[in-house]
């Protein structure tokens, strides 16, 4: 399938700064404070250096064929059949993201915000909107993404000028109590779930307008997408205090519970919920896309609109018994999630780019 | 739901098209007679022995010619065919018409010496002949003679040019348009003295006929725009056109759609600034309200008078304007949301205060807010075209529905009464009035979401909005830009109005050519040499 939308420079960094933050801005202080204690927002920086290193090797792989997706160039190094049975994985792999997203979306829901709604509501009617996001096309996320920068800047900082006045030092000192190892560990999972599902970005640049400056647009996106996140991980630590920060679920949510202006402005955790629905809703558009586009690619259509509200049903009906419950999905997280995605977002990347690039050599041989 | 729609369409239309085949006319246009006697005949008939048809016979020359001037009475200025064709051709005939005529030289001579009206021209088969009788001109047939001659003698009674009544300024202009088209372009063209101004004239609507101008400047306006604007105008096959919104509803992107895609306005001034933005105006003979394309969104929100007062005001007033607009859109259903499902994100002492207010009042908020809401929107429909007499009772009526009266009786709190208030003030704010109606269709859609799943629902529509406005597009130009495809340089025209000095281009999304519309350096030198 021809990616015929096309979107600029400054809407794939938009895309790329709300993918990167999606789910981890409201969970992820929670399991870097597991590990790294007070010293989480180190973890986090961590994470996004190495997350950066990860987005310069997939934009080296988009730069191998920069007009074909990732599961076309799958095809054309591995061949066609066993290029059709990794994408099959692949699609696979999306689905089943994207139906995490969605269950996440539905648990915050159901446990912080409107208790006695069930969570299937918020599922049928969080995927329905996803739905149009996708059948409207690319184009018209990435201008709506635009439109939700601007509230989403606005909203955050908001957020963070609200809880500038209850920072404790006192919470994040004494820096580096445990040494530098359960630092690096705690980072692991920010890595694996920020940095290492960037490989998504595969199958959408190729919409790329201009294909040369893919990876600056990627890095920068990376980048300020990771600043967001450390210092939402810093206002964790430093307001709530360690402890706290690990055991709640939602502690990026718990933290806006705290403002308190003149009590007045209290309670404006519905503004961190809309950040939140913002980001992982542009996520949970991009993961299905993505889908569409491998499902397309593999099985050689030329639209994939027709396909969008059937794989929507799939990944409602998924994101109902994807996890049983939030202790299973705390114990698939911890254990399973983490070599998952790399064998997607690594071990794959990795032996498709060497055969690449050793293709690529062969063909220069051949020619000279 | 839009293919049922367009069932129905595919359906109206294959009928018509029938209908149609049926009592197409040959495209032949039939000659003049011969004889004048026949021709009057023939245009008696034609006309059905209509009573404003004047045929004024008189005997020509001194071979006592037979010769009529017709004209449809009421549209034409009489004292012009009194005195520049009647009057030349009966008494002051001798003294040029003294020798013989010869056949050809007839119509030579009489436009030559004797006929003094400034516009004529010779017409030779019927078709073209009722055109112009029609639209009010002047006919003179000389018997025969195969043709006639065409003389312009319009006039009608005109509103003139009076204050628009839609859109009210405090400073600026205080011109608005008029029915006459001519009068239309006249105000246009006084404002723009540039040989570069294009005004294209084409017909519409099989019946009426109806006089459609199309102007832009020349260099500025997007050429394939301008294409589109003709093509998309030259596509409509309808019997009238009655007002510009019919051309509206045509001519506009996409149908389903609540949001308007084509800018009206009855002021000229603002006309003249969309067109200097490389926008295009469409004038329609018999209606005020000019259309203006591209229309983007973020046009409904700005006011001519922006550009007359001072930037730091224009620019708050803006952002008064965009706040307006959620809160016209949002403030019911977020009271809804957070009474009914986030009591505990209202503050304490206001949440006690709510309370209480809510002891007596027998419905569920969102029965209450329906109640409300429809009253008011009743109250509108009703006050807008009712005689001015009636109107004041309408208006006391209405503050006892929706006022302390209905709170005293117990059917609604009084805090309701505050949210319709402001959310009735504040749909009325936009400086154009169509964008107040997706306003009051979208806040029903967002009590109902509210209502079924609280703010979460509100959020969910946003986004539904978001992207459905951003794949909006009008005459090709993306709907929300510069918001929706960013643009930097338009920023200081969007929101925020800078000062003039430094709005040296035209916005990109709608004047694609010749950008620069200010020399920034020019009047430099004279400001330094001042404060020296």
């Amino acid at each position: 399938m021809k990616q015929i939308q096309k979107i600029n420079a400054r809407q794939m960094t938009i895309f790329v700064i709300f993918y990167f933050i999606g789910s981890t801005i409201l969970i992820t202080p929670a399991t870097l404070a597991a590990g790294g204690k007070q010293d989480a927002w180190i973890s986090a920086i961590i994470g996004v250096i190495v997350s950066l290193f990860f987005v310069w090797f997939y934009t080296s792989i988009a730069k191998l064929n920069p007009e074909k997706n990732f599961i076309e160039y799958l095809e054309i190094v591995l061949g066609k059949w066993v290029g059709k049975f990794v994408s099959m994985l692949y699609i696979l792999f999306f689905i089943l993201s994207a139906a995490g997203s969605v269950w996440i979306i539905g648990d915050f829901m159901t446990t912080q915000v409107m208790p006695a709604t069930p969570a299937v509501v918020f599922h049928i009617a969080f995927t329905m909107v996803v739905i149009f996001g996708v059948r409207w096309g690319i184009e018209v996320l990435a201008r709506s993404a635009e439109i939700f920068f601007f509230w989403f800047i606005v909203l955050l900082l908001f957020f963070i000028l609200f809880l500038l006045a209850d920072i404790k030092v006192e919470n994040i000192t004494p820096i580096f109590e445990n040494g530098f190892h359960p630092i690096v560990q705690a980072s692991l999972y920010f890595i694996s779930i920020s940095g290492v599902t960037m490989f998504t970005f595969l199958l959408i640049l190729p919409s790329a307008r201009n294909a040369q400056s893919i990876r600056k647009t990627m890095m920068i996106g990376t980048f300020f997408g990771g600043m967001v996140l450390v210092v939402i991980t810093f206002l964790c630590i430093s307001v709530l205090g360690p402890t706290l920060t690990e055991y709640n679920v939602y502690p990026t949510y718990a933290l806006a519970k705290k403002v308190n202006l003149g009590n007045f402005l209290e309670r404006i955790e519905v503004i961190i919920a809309g950040i939140f629905m913002v980001t992982i809703f542009i996520k949970t558009t991009l993961y299905f896309y993505a889908i569409m586009i491998s499902l397309a690619q593999t099985f050689r259509l030329k639209d994939y609109r027709p396909l969008v509200f059937p794989v929507g049903m799939w990944i409602v009906i998924l994101s109902l018994v994807i996890y049983p419950s939030s202790v299973y999905a705390e114990n698939w997280n911890s254990n399973v999630w983490i070599p998952f995605v790399f064998t997607f977002g690594f071990v794959f990347p990795i032996i498709v780019w060497g055969i690449g690039k050793w293709k690529a050599r062969k063909r220069k041989e051949v020619r000279n | 739901m839009r293919s049922i729609f367009k069932k129905i369409n595919e359906k109206i239309i294959n009928n018509h098209s029938e209908n149609a085949s049926q009592n197409n006319v040959s495209n032949n246009p039939q000659p003049l007679h011969f004889s004048i006697n026949q021709n009057i005949i023939e245009m008696r008939n034609t006309l059905g022995n209509s009573s404003d048809l004047s045929i004024r016979e008189f005997l020509l020359g001194k071979n006592n010619l037979k010769a009529a001037v017709i004209y449809i009475d009421g549209l034409v200025n009489k004292d012009f065919i009194q005195n520049y064709i009647l009057k030349p051709l009966i008494i002051e005939k001798d003294e040029i018409l003294q020798d013989d005529i010869y056949e050809q030289d007839l119509f030579v001579l009489l436009l030559n010496r004797v006929l003094t009206i400034g516009e004529t021209r010779e017409v030779s088969d019927f078709e073209k002949l009722y055109e112009s009788l029609l639209s009010g001109e002047t006919i003179l047939l000389i018997d025969q003679q195969v043709k006639g001659i065409v003389a312009s003698t319009k006039g009608w009674r005109d509103r003139g040019v009076e204050e628009p009544t839609t859109s009210n300024v405090v400073r600026g202009s205080k011109e608005g348009f008029s029915e006459t088209l001519r009068t239309n372009t006249a105000l246009i063209r006084r404002r723009i003295k540039d040989t570069h101004l294009r005004i294209d004239t084409k017909q519409i609507g099989k019946v009426t006929k109806t006089d459609v101008a199309i102007l832009y400047v020349e260099g500025i306006a997007d050429e394939k725009v301008i294409k589109e604007v003709h093509i998309r105008l030259d596509s409509i096959n309808i019997d009238g056109i009655l007002e510009s919104g019919y051309l509206e509803e045509f001519i506009q992107d996409k149908t389903y759609t609540p949001f308007p895609t084509v800018y009206y306005s009855e002021r000229p001034d603002e006309i003249v600034g969309g067109i200097l933005e490389g926008r295009i105006a469409i004038i329609i003979d018999g209606t005020p309200f000019v259309l203006l394309v591209p229309a983007l969104f973020i046009h409904f929100f700005q006011s001519a008078e922006d550009y007359y007062q001072r930037f730091d005001i224009s620019t708050l007033v803006r952002i008064l304007r965009f706040l307006a607009f959620f809160m016209a859109l949002l403030i019911p259903s977020i009271y809804i949301a957070l009474t009914s499902y986030h009591q505990e994100m209202i503050p304490t002492t206001l949440l006690i205060s709510l309370g209480g207010q809510r002891e007596g009042v027998p419905f569920p908020a969102i029965v209450e807010v329906l109640l409300m809401e429809i009253n008011f929107e009743i109250l509108r429909e009703a006050g807008l075209r009712m005689p001015k007499a009636v109107g004041s009772a309408i208006s006391i009526v209405g503050a006892l529905v929706i006022g302390e009266a209905a709170v005293q009786a117990g059917l609604v709190s009084a805090a309701m009464v505050i949210v319709v208030s402001i959310t009735a003030i504040s749909s009325f704010i936009f400086p154009s009035y169509n964008m107040s109606f997706p306003v009051r269709i979208l806040r029903f859609i967002f009590i109902g979401l509210a209502s079924i799943l609280g703010l979460f629902g509100i959020c969910l529509g946003l986004f539904l909005l978001t992207f459905h406005l951003c794949s909006l597009r009008s005459f090709g130009v993306p709907y929300m830009s510069p918001l929706g495809p960013f643009d930097l340089e338009d920023q200081k025209d969007t929101v925020f109005r800078f000062p003039h000095q430094y709005l040296f281009k035209r916005p990109h999304s709608t004047g694609k050519k010749n950008v620069t519309r200010l020399a920034p350096e020019k009047d430099k030198g004279l400001r330094e040499e001042e404060t020296r």
